[in-house]
């Protein structure tokens, strides 16, 4: 072991990809929330609610590929870079947080919602005054085991050109530099930990006030 | 005014109809308690007045006008509506739970505040404890009282109650019962209470709707449902105790008669004045402060001294009481007559023999039928 070299790898060359990494997590993330909780509260409309089941099924479906192959399928067709990266991972991390808001909102007890309809909230107040608040619990872990899964793995962003910490790492690993593989290993780790309690900040927050 | 006519429904996975052309009518003001098996329909009936369930045919009105013409929303809005489950929303505090048709009206902040401690005074809360609490610090007993204050809340004339109280043990139900009668009597509201308890039927209905497999089997007073069932199913549901049920239906005052009521001066004259009345029991009025006492004439007669009768106690009860609790009476004090009293004044007695002869009278009817 090298002190010096993982000295270098933990001050000199990771610094820049700690950023890539992190604005890569944030992109995906906000358009992860952003496709998957609409998807998941459509799905437990009264309407879409005979598509679940099926639409699930993709998702777990996408899930089960490992990511590595996602990332894979869309270099033909989005080339190198970070798109073809963020893609990927966007396809890769919409399971739970689609699982978690589903599960969620069906999670409501049946008995408030009978009540709330009985005392006459319409379909939209039901939403955002009993449904929503009353998930958030529920969608804030499904989004928090998102992001902690996605932290790992756009590491293999850099792999189609879409930089990152698995720069380091993959530099480590090319060169037979452990130091280099233990620094990057190391941030992404550290990463992970911090935006899961970054999250959990925001969770309570979120919260209903029963539960504070 | 609640109607119903010609109601049927289908439910979409189901072979057999929950409902099949119920046609009846509840009055302003009265309670109606809808009893049955589970899978009668009350339930769907219930759910069908404020359109949480479609009728697959027929029409209800309510206030005079057809709900298929309103919108479901606004409807609910004016039906109070309590369930079982009570269905607290978990995130909201006491007050705002009350409040929570209040706000979809859009009333004012300061209405709204004081309609909501109004009314957790009304159904026995102080709202300076709960008003800030959330549901699960309350015990069942709690929730459900701020369940018919939340239905009560807009002051809807129509209140649906589906084994309002249900999940509560024994005790704390009947003081719910209770206290909800009490309550009916300042509010009057038009209430369809569904329970599958006959004794709770009887308790609260002023008018009871029995069912059985989606039809209305009989639709009267429990007065009149107990002592002329329509059939077998209705006899059944009713139960083996019926003819002491009856006697918790009729008021003690409906059985009275005039009793003699003597000055203990008068007591020489005793035999005189009994005989004269045609009755074997009096009462006398004791000088000084003590309650009245009884005695009867046979005692007189075997030279009873007035001093003894007067250390005998006497039992009374309220007019209003039914005659189930002067039977009760008359056996803990093991006595066979009771005086019965009307805003604590002395009116007259009831005798084992006269709560005979009521049971006699309401067994003719009965072979008569």
């Amino acid at each position: 072991m090298n002190v010096e070299r993982f000295l270098v790898a933990l001050i000199d060359r990771s610094p820049p990809h700690v950023l890539e990494h992190l604005q890569l997590v944030g992109v995906v993330l906000f358009f992860t929330v952003l496709i998957a909780f609409p998807l998941g509260v459509m799905l437990t409309r009264p309407r879409f609610r005979k598509y679940a089941g099926r639409v699930m099924f993709f998702l777990n479906a996408g899930q089960t590929i490992p990511p590595l192959a996602v990332i894979s399928i869309f270099m033909p067709v989005f080339g190198l870079g970070f798109r073809p990266a963020a893609v990927a991972l966007i396809i890769y991390s919409l399971l739970p947080i689609v699982r978690n808001t589903i599960a969620g909102i069906l999670g409501v007890p049946e008995e408030v919602r009978q009540a709330a309809r009985g005392m006459g909230m319409n379909q939209w107040e039901l939403f955002y005054q009993v449904e929503l608040p009353l998930s958030v619990p529920v969608i804030m872990a499904g989004l928090k085991t998102s992001s902690v899964l996605l932290v790992g793995t756009a590491t293999l962003a850099s792999l189609v050109g879409g930089g990152g910490m698995g720069r380091v790492i993959f530099a480590g690993i090319d060169m037979f530099w452990p130091e280099f593989i233990l620094a990057g290993t190391l941030i992404v780790g550290a990463m992970a930990v911090v935006i899961d309690r970054g999250l959990t900040l925001l969770e309570l927050f979120l919260i209903p006030r029963h539960l504070k | 005014m609640i109607q119903l006519i010609d109601v049927n429904k289908t439910f979409l996975n189901s072979p057999v109809p929950a409902v099949r052309g119920v046609s009846m009518e509840v009055k302003d003001g009265e309670i109606c308690a809808m009893v049955g098996p589970s899978g009668c329909g009350k339930t769907t009936i219930l759910r069908m007045i404020n359109r949480l369930e479609e009728p697959s045919s027929g029409t209800i009105m309510v206030g005079g006008r057809d709900i298929q013409q309103e919108d479901p929303d606004r409807l609910r809005r004016g039906i109070g509506y309590v369930i079982q489950q009570i269905g607290l929303l978990p995130h909201r505090t006491i007050g705002e739970n009350v409040s929570l048709v209040p706000r979809l009206l859009r009333w004012s902040e300061q209405k709204i505040k004081s309609r909501v401690i109004n009314l957790l005074e009304m159904v026995g809360l102080d709202p300076g404890q709960v008003y800030e609490k959330f549901p699960h610090q309350l015990s069942g007993g709690q929730m459900q009282r701020v369940g018919v204050a939340r239905a009560l809340a807009a002051d809807p004339p129509i209140l649906l109650m589906d084994e309002p109280f249900g999940a509560v043990d024994p005790i704390v139900r009947n003081r719910l019962q209770e206290e909800f009668l009490n309550l009916q009597q300042q509010v009057k509201k038009t209430v369809c209470f569904v329970t599958h308890d006959i004794n709770e039927a009887i308790k609260m209905g002023d008018r009871i709707a029995v069912l059985n497999e989606g039809r209305l089997v009989q639709y009267n007073s429990p007065l009149e449902v107990l002592s002329h069932p329509v059939n077998d199913f209705v006899v059944n549901i009713l139960g083996e105790d019926r003819g002491v049920k009856l006697l918790n239906l009729t008021r003690a005052e409906a059985l009275m008669s005039e009793a003699v009521l003597l000055q203990e001066s008068q007591m020489d004259r005793a035999v005189q004045v009994l005989q004269e009345s045609g009755k074997t029991v009096g009462f006398i009025k004791p000088n000084g402060n003590e309650s009245i006492k009884y005695f009867t004439l046979e005692n007189i007669k075997k030279g009873m001294p007035v001093k003894e009768i007067l250390e005998k106690g006497t039992c009374f009860i309220d007019g209003f009481q039914p005659v189930k609790t002067a039977l009760e009476t008359m056996m803990k004090r093991n006595s066979d007559v009771v005086g019965i009293l009307k805003e604590d004044r002395f009116v007259g007695i009831i005798t084992w023999q006269d709560i005979k002869k009521h049971i006699s009278t309401i067994r003719e009817h009965e072979n008569e039928c």
